[in-house]
């Protein structure tokens, strides 16, 4: 099913908490919705779950209207972030809550719930309370009830947000599954975290301010930010000022060969796994060295711009106050504008 | 959340103010109309008058109001501090259900029954009270001290005990670690009790009209007395007069509560 | 501990007293028609004023909390405010609306145990519905918005999600309300009605009206009974929790 955004504006009193939102998402498709918090991103997921009504702008599902239609009528499976499991019925009956609203035959119900239990390996846990599970299995238990009603459009808000780091990742590779076992679901997936879109989404829309700034494929999103706030927000990149002249680039007074200028883009964009120290490079001191593990990052200060560049743990690290020269590789590095 | 669509949402809102309004609010707005009213005949009153009103505000109904306010005063009060000495001391003690339900007793049973009570012990010896203002007040107090001792009490229970510790690790002796750390910390509470108190004692029927000497007659008695006669205008304006003096006692002991610490 | 030591000789004493002087009379009062007919009739009037405030209290709070309007902060706090009011207020308010001279003219109405039930239903839903609007806010919005985008219209929200949550608060109210609609009387006192005796009003005509003591104290220990027996109820049924009547 297809899920479309036309236009769509909301307001909560004066403040308006989406603005002109467009966007489509076919079947099959998962787009996710990444920005801070308070940028729109659970408004907009909320008007196609029809928890709140835009004040103009249309809601489309299969190129059907449904803004007028309540969140009862238009089918869609909904997670939230704190997952809203009912706290008097058993994981079970959570899980049968949907089909017995549209009084599915018993038996019917039953075989559903088995299934659903199943798929997101909770089958044991089906007699116990929500207050008998841990965060990750109430999630798990969430995504069987908005499965069990066999929707065409699940919306995830924010589903791993209150989960430990561990937990997160191994729900992050169900989900990955999730998606195979259900191929014509179209999801949306809200969250602040840049790790869970690149890993999940095939599309992300980066939101700021109750606006969608930048929508594209995940993979080129990453590789060619069209804005300064993606290329920081997804993948935390660096971002240093140019001088553009003579079909050269240049940072500090160093030119960066083969980068060409573009015209209104004023920022140069590259990755903090991307720099290199060695000879020939723009020429910074080291203020900071942080060992990470399997990497160390330092940071480098170039004309009055802080700069962190990942290095392999095993090499040779540079001492704080060491004078370095930061080596820019034109394929890694992108022009956007402020 | 519960109602979507905009007409369900239009009747359950027409719904809610009719019975909001006719339940909860008309019978409050039908006592402050009829208390300006000349006559009321119809369905709206007729004849606006403020001569009800400079009735109930004269001379002997004024005593009235006088007795009320000080019996308030002296019995909610009076109960502010019993309770609160009680909670803090129920608080240190072991056998706190004890006196949680001893307080709780006079509001659990009807207040008549409480001013029998207080009118059968209190009209023998030793203790010979009866026909006495302090009878009343007594009964006020009794009545009221359930609401400080409570309150304070759930108090206590939120307050961090580790204040007290420091205070008293500090050198602080227990009765200065009382007035100046348990107290101040206790304020919210007690001036909300004590607001509360003040209020329903000004508006105690029950108990009052078991035990009330001619001589100190308060103005919920006055009301009745007036009610019972008929005079319901004259009536409806007292409780006008009764309800203006404890909005604004209550809004005064507000002030005490001061801004909430954090 | 002086102040408890007050409190008990202000509180025990008295109702001590109460119980010894009603010795004599026991045989007489229990064995009135006049006694039976207005034990039957407090229990009645507080039953089914109780079962009216929990009907309004719980429309009122469910609208407050989930289908809120503007003003609907003031329309709640405006409800706490009247915990704190007199409640024969609502009796005197009822002689303009109902009486023989007011604007329903019904005549008849006012001496009915149903104008006493009216009354108490108005003056007490605030009880019932503070302890439901502070349970139904605790409740996560969330819960009611995911129930139905599963396909869960109103009655079934309110049935299945609300409802179960909020029962505890329900159990609260209503046991307090039937506790303090058992003690009325203050509006039967103003209604005045010779049809609606009930046990406060006659603990008062026989102490203040006929000065018969024994009596009076014979019926003010059956209402002690009764009164502090659901007081325990509702202690229990709280389950440890304190009995808030304040």
């Amino acid at each position: 099913m297809t899920v479309q955004l036309d236009d769509v504006t909301v307001h909560f009193g004066r403040t308006c908490a989406l603005e002109s939102c467009t966007l489509t998402v076919a079947a099959g498709e998962t787009v996710a919705l990444l920005g801070p918090s308070g940028s729109g991103k659970s408004t907009a997921l909320k008007a196609v779950a029809g928890f709140v009504r835009p004040s103009s702008g249309r809601i489309r599902l299969d190129g059907q209207d449904v803004t007028e239609l309540p969140p009862a009528k238009r089918g869609i499976g909904v997670v939230v972030q704190q997952y809203a499991l009912f706290p008097h019925l058993r994981v079970e009956d959570n899980v049968a809550f949907g089909l017995r609203a549209a009084r599915r035959p018993k038996g019917e119900v039953t075989r559903r719930v088995a299934e659903m239990l199943g798929l997101v390996g909770m089958t044991s846990y089906a007699r116990r309370f929500p207050r008998e599970l841990s965060g990750g299995q109430q999630q798990r238990v969430a995504i069987a009830r908005a499965l069990a009603i066999r929707p065409k459009v699940l919306l995830l808000d924010e589903p791993l947000a209150a989960l430990d780091a561990q937990l997160r990742a191994d729900l992050l590779i169900e989900l990955q599954n999730l998606r195979r076992e259900v191929p014509t679901l179209a999801i949306i997936y809200v969250t602040h975290d840049q790790s869970e879109a690149l890993a999940l989404a095939d599309r992300i829309a980066v939101m700021r301010d109750a606006r969608l700034i930048d929508l594209a494929p995940t993979t080129t999103l990453y590789q060619t930010p069209p804005s300064a706030f993606t290329a920081s927000f997804l993948g935390n990149a660096n971002l240093l000022p140019i001088k553009s002249s003579n079909n050269e680039v240049t940072v500090a007074g160093h030119v960066i060969p083969g980068v060409q200028p573009i015209s209104g883009k004023e920022l140069l964009c590259i990755r903090p796994h991307a720099v290199r120290l060695g000879a020939g490079g723009v020429p910074g001191r080291v203020t900071g060295v942080q060992w990470r593990g399997a990497s160390y990052q330092l940071t480098c200060e170039v004309a009055d711009v802080l700069v962190r560049v990942d290095l392999a743990a095993d090499g040779a690290v540079p001492a704080v106050g060491a004078d370095v020269q930061l080596v820019l590789p034109s394929e890694a590095c992108s022009l956007v504008s402020r | 959340m519960l109602v979507w669509t905009k007409p369900g949402k239009a009747l359950t809102w027409l719904v809610f103010g009719l019975v909001f309004g006719i339940l909860v609010i008309a019978p409050f707005a039908v006592v402050i109309a009829a208390a300006f009213a000349g006559s009321w005949n119809g369905v709206l009153p007729s004849g606006p008058t403020t001569a009800h009103l400079q009735e109930a505000l004269s001379g002997d109904r004024l005593a009235s109001l006088s007795v009320s306010l000080q019996t308030a005063f002296l019995g909610g009060l009076l109960a502010v501090v019993v309770g609160t000495w009680s909670a803090i001391a129920a608080h240190n003690a072991s056998p706190a259900r004890f006196a949680d339900a001893l307080h709780h007793l006079p509001i659990a049973v009807p207040s008549v029954v409480v001013g029998l009570g207080l009118l059968v012990a209190f009209s023998r010896q030793p203790f010979l009270l009866n026909g006495t203002k302090w009878i009343v007040v007594i009964a006020h107090l009794v009545l009221m001290v359930a609401f400080s001792y409570g309150a304070v009490a759930a108090a206590l229970q939120r307050v961090d005990p580790s204040y007290a510790e420091v205070a008293a690790s500090l050198g602080a002796s227990p009765s200065r670690v009382l007035w100046q750390v348990r107290l101040p910390l206790l304020r919210p509470a007690i001036a909300s009790a004590a607001g509360l108190s003040v209020a329903l004692s000004m508006g105690e029927v029950g108990a009052t009209i078991m035990v009330y000497p001619a001589s100190w007659r308060t103005l919920p008695v006055s009301i009745f007395a007036l009610t019972d006669r008929g005079q319901t205008f004259t009536a409806a304006a007292e409780a006008v007069v009764l309800l203006t003096a404890t909005v604004l006692v209550v809004t005064l002991l507000d002030r005490l509560r001061g801004r909430p610490q954090t | 501990m002086p102040p408890v030591l007050l409190i008990g000789l202000l509180v025990i004493y008295p109702l001590v007293l109460v119980a010894v002087e009603s010795v004599p009379a026991w045989g007489d009062v229990l064995g009135s028609a006049e006694f039976r007919d207005a034990l039957v009739r407090t229990v009645q009037i507080a039953v089914c004023s109780t079962i009216g405030c929990l009907v309004v209290g719980t429309f009122l709070a469910v609208v407050i909390s989930f289908v809120p309007f503007p003003g609907a902060r003031v329309v709640a706090s405006l409800v706490d405010t009247m915990l704190a009011l007199p409640s024969f207020l609502v009796a005197l308010a009822f002689t303009f609306i109902y009486g023989t001279a007011g604007i329903l003219r019904t005549g008849g109405f006012l001496t009915t145990p149903w104008a006493v039930v009216l009354a108490e239903i108005t003056f007490y839903t605030p009880f019932v519905m503070r302890p439901l609007l502070a349970a139904m806010s605790r409740l996560p919005r969330a819960q009611l918005d995911v129930a139905a985008s599963l396909g869960a219209g109103p009655w079934r929200v309110l049935r299945q999600v609300v409802l179960p949550e909020a029962r505890p608060a329900l159990l609260a109210g209503g046991s307090l309300t039937l506790l303090l609609t058992l003690n009325e009387f203050g509006i039967v006192l103003f209604l005045g009605a010779k049809g609606t005796t009930t046990l406060p009003m006659l603990v008062h005509t026989k102490g203040i009206v006929m000065f018969d003591y024994p009596a009076a104290c014979a019926i003010a220990v059956v209402q002690i009974v009764l009164s502090l027996g659901l007081y325990a109820v509702l202690r229990k049924a709280l389950g440890g929790r304190r009995a808030r009547l304040d």
